[in-house]
């Protein structure tokens, strides 16, 4: 490893490639995972995110370039690791209880404290009485909390979720974004994929974004925000059809473009939102006035360009599509 | 959490190995199939005379029998109360006879005996050929159970020659009966036959029956043994097929297990808690299990059931010492090709193409048992003997049917070579596994496999 790992960090990828055949699926990918952060890797369908993820699990090699997680290799920290696939797994004829046992003892934990943890995480999971009932007596939704309670009850250090939401209906996804509230708040990192975007900014404080194999973002939530803010201040008349003359006039206000029954205000660099915000409620009486906040989907636009398909990826996700 | 230690990483294999121990073995189908069918047979020989069908209506009245000689109705009358009363049955088995043709004697009469279960029938004579149509009007109107018309030669009654019997019966007299009471006429005919010839019944089947006859084996280095056709062919048969089933069975379980993980995708789970080895190994010995409780049904059973028939010294205890060897040698040959196949597919069929030729192999032994039972230190037998996987199908046939042992140096040889061939086809099967395991889609060709071995 050309870096010794340290306490801050989970996981440490340096120049990391990974080609399939002839298809480059990540190129020289470098990414620090801070311990403690909730990271969402962001990316349209076949921008590499589980072969990210699949090559820090150590279950596919990179064809160059290191790795490093929770200070060595995931094959070494397996029991510190906890991982929920993109494809979703069980034995089928198995019960849901036996199932949970076996995972746990395969994670290291005892017997009893398997048993104990597997009714506890199926009650937080809001699956009481699936116990004894065999894996495919399971809804597809139930089959994935199921698996999501193998993935975590081993209390892991660092947990590793490909497309967690994916297939959920927004009952679940609630239940399972508390889940991973709860278990980020005892301090462990969550690393996790999805096409969400809103899922995404509403969970992670941490967001990396890929397009095509490459890594084309990685900061913190708040960083972004900072760094793509529209500095536009979006203020709604009470009523309809006014002249948009008097906000024009505003120090600091660029232009003024009318957005349905509102007005845009883009600012000027040296204008401060607060005090514009100010004038333009003095200016004309108004109905709501705020500072526009800048989304995922726009960012992801931004930066990936007006790509036709990504566009209508960065869409689909806003929209929620699975 | 630190890194697992051994012990810890020995007790996540055991998992692995009792999770496909525990969801093969107990199971409805399993137990059927496997356990309960051969205990079943196995207590069927003993249980027979229950299953025999029920008694038919039992006949009173009598058996008249129209016989000019006069002398047909004493012989008749003999043989059938020995047939009502059992006594064939009941008798103790002379000492040296066969017991196992003794049991199935006893099975037979007792199957007589409940033909006749309850019946109460005398014999009365005739003697005037003019009595056959009265006898026939009794039978009629039911009062005779049945009629035998003796028809002699022309000249003295009492000494011509018996030319034809006739039996008559009710139209509903059950078929049993009435094969019952035709064997017993016919073999009444035959007594009275030998007799007007001068002859005794019981010393003809003596002088009939062959003396003990034996052929003894000489070896070059001066020791002898004793020729046994079953010794030689039967039981190494028997060896073999019992190795050859509980391998193929078990790892064939195996197989299932892995196309079934990886088609299912549950294989990603496992591998996120334990490593591809400590799979595969788990898997291996949980099927080996599954095996050893194969051999212990079937092999029981065999082993009972020569017991029974007092043949239990064509399996001396070091034939049972050197099966368990070759078992472990061939189960682990096998099985680490199929975990290696099972592990390259994600579908069964997808399997057909890469189980030809391990199947091809498998069908070797048995084309080998009879030209190696026949000559077991013979050129064949001995190359045949070392060559993976091979080995311990022929090493068996040889060890356990040549009436000249197999040379020591062989036997030691193959277990060295075959454990060293063993461990090398692991090596191999593992490397394919650990592979194979994350690999989705069309099957591999030969050469990839060959290429996932020297990269994995």
């Amino acid at each position: 490893m050309p870096h010794s790992s340290d306490d801050s960090t989970s996981i440490r990828i340096q120049g990391v490639s990974k080609r399939f055949g002839g298809h480059l699926a990540i190129g020289g990918l470098d990414l620090e995972i801070p311990r403690g952060s909730l990271c969402g890797l962001l990316g349209p369908n076949g921008a590499g995110k589980s072969t990210t993820i699949r090559m820090i699990m150590s279950i596919i090699h990179p064809d160059e370039g290191s790795l490093e997680v929770l200070g060595g290799s995931a094959l070494a920290a397996k029991d510190r690791i906890g991982y929920l696939p993109e494809e979703r797994g069980l034995y089928r004829k198995m019960r849901v209880g036996e199932f949970l046992r076996y995972i746990g003892r395969l994670k290291g934990l005892p017997g009893r404290e398997a048993a104990r943890r597997s009714g506890e995480w199926l009650e937080r999971l809001e699956l009481p009485g699936v116990l004894a009932k065999r894996c495919e007596e399971l809804s597809k939704g139930m089959q994935q909390k199921v698996q999501f309670a193998a993935a975590v009850m081993h209390e892991p250090e660092l947990l590793i979720l490909d497309e967690p939401f994916s297939g959920l209906d927004p009952v679940n996804v609630r239940t399972l974004t508390r889940a991973l509230e709860s278990i980020h708040a005892t301090g462990t990192t969550v690393l996790f994929s999805t096409h969400l975007m809103n899922q995404a900014e509403a969970l992670c404080d941490r967001i990396v974004l890929f397009d095509r194999g490459r890594k084309i973002l990685d900061e913190p939530l708040a960083s972004i925000r900072a760094r793509f803010d529209p500095r536009t201040i979006v203020a709604e008349p009470i009523e309809r059809g006014q002249d948009p003359a008097p906000l024009r006039g505003l120090d600091g206000v660029e232009t003024v473009t009318p957005a349905g029954d509102a007005f845009e205000l883009r600012l000027s660099s040296e204008a401060t939102p607060a005090s514009v915000l100010a004038a333009a409620a003095a200016a004309m009486p108004l109905a709501s006035a705020s500072l526009r906040r800048v989304s995922l989907e726009d960012v992801f636009i931004d930066l990936v360009g007006e790509r036709p398909e990504a566009i209508e990826q960065a869409q689909l996700a806003k929209a929620g599509a699975p | 959490m630190s890194a697992p230690g051994l012990f810890d990483r020995l007790g996540r294999t055991a998992s692995v190995a009792w999770r496909e121990f525990r969801q093969t073995v107990f199971t409805r189908a399993f137990l059927l199939s496997v356990v309960a069918l051969p205990l079943l047979g196995a207590m069927a020989f003993t249980l027979i005379p229950l299953l025999l069908p029920d008694a038919p209506p039992p006949l009173r009245g009598e058996i008249v029998v129209v016989d000019p000689g006069s002398s047909m109705r004493e012989v008749f009358a003999r043989r059938l109360d020995r047939v009502m009363s059992g006594e064939r049955s009941a008798a103790t088995p002379d000492p040296g006879s066969d017991p196992a043709a003794d049991a199935l004697d006893r099975i037979y009469d007792e199957a007589e005996r409940r033909v006749l279960s309850g019946s109460e029938i005398s014999v009365r004579g005739e003697s005037d050929p003019a009595a056959l149509e009265d006898a026939k009007r009794e039978l009629r109107d039911g009062d005779a159970v049945a009629v035998l018309e003796v028809v002699r030669a022309a000249g003295d009654p009492a000494h011509a020659a018996i030319d034809a019997i006739v039996l008559n019966v009710p139209s509903d007299m059950p078929a049993r009966q009435v094969v019952l009471l035709e064997r017993l006429a016919s073999s009444a005919a035959v007594e009275l036959t030998v007799a007007a010839a001068g002859e005794d019944l019981e010393r003809l089947r003596d002088l009939l029956e062959p003396p003990p006859s034996q052929t003894m084996r000489l070896a070059d280095d001066g020791g002898e043994a004793p020729e046994r056709v079953e010794a030689k062919v039967l039981i190494p048969l028997g060896f073999m097929t019992l190795l050859w089933i509980s391998v193929i069975t078990s790892a064939n379980y195996l197989l299932m297990s892995t196309i079934e993980e990886k088609s299912n995708r549950v294989m990603e789970v496992l591998l996120s808690a334990i490593s591809p080895m400590q799979l595969m190994a788990g898997k291996i010995l949980g099927y080996g299990m599954v095996g050893g409780i194969l051999v212990s049904a079937y092999g029981g059973l065999a082993i009972a059931g020569l017991a029974a028939a007092t043949l239990l010294d064509l399996v001396p205890i070091g034939h049972l010492a050197l099966f368990g060897v070759y078992f472990l040698m061939a189960y682990f040959m096998i099985a680490s090709m199929l975990a290696a196949v099972g592990s390259a597919v994600s579908e069964l069929r997808d399997a057909q193409s890469l189980m030809g030729p391990v199947m091809l192999v498998m069908v070797v032994p048995l084309i080998l048992w009879l030209p190696i039972s026949e000559d077991p230190n013979g050129a064949l037998a001995t190359v045949a003997s070392f060559v993976p996987p091979l080995t311990p199908f022929v090493m068996i046939l040889r060890t356990t049917g040549s009436a000249e042992p197999v040379a020591a140096w062989q036997i030691a040889a193959s277990i060295l070579w075959g454990a060293a061939a063993t461990v090398g086809m692991v090596w191999v099967a593992a490397r394919i596994f650990r592979v194979g395991v994350l690999m989705q889609g069309k099957p591999p060709t030969p050469l990839e496999l060959f290429r996932w071995v020297r990269r994995a």
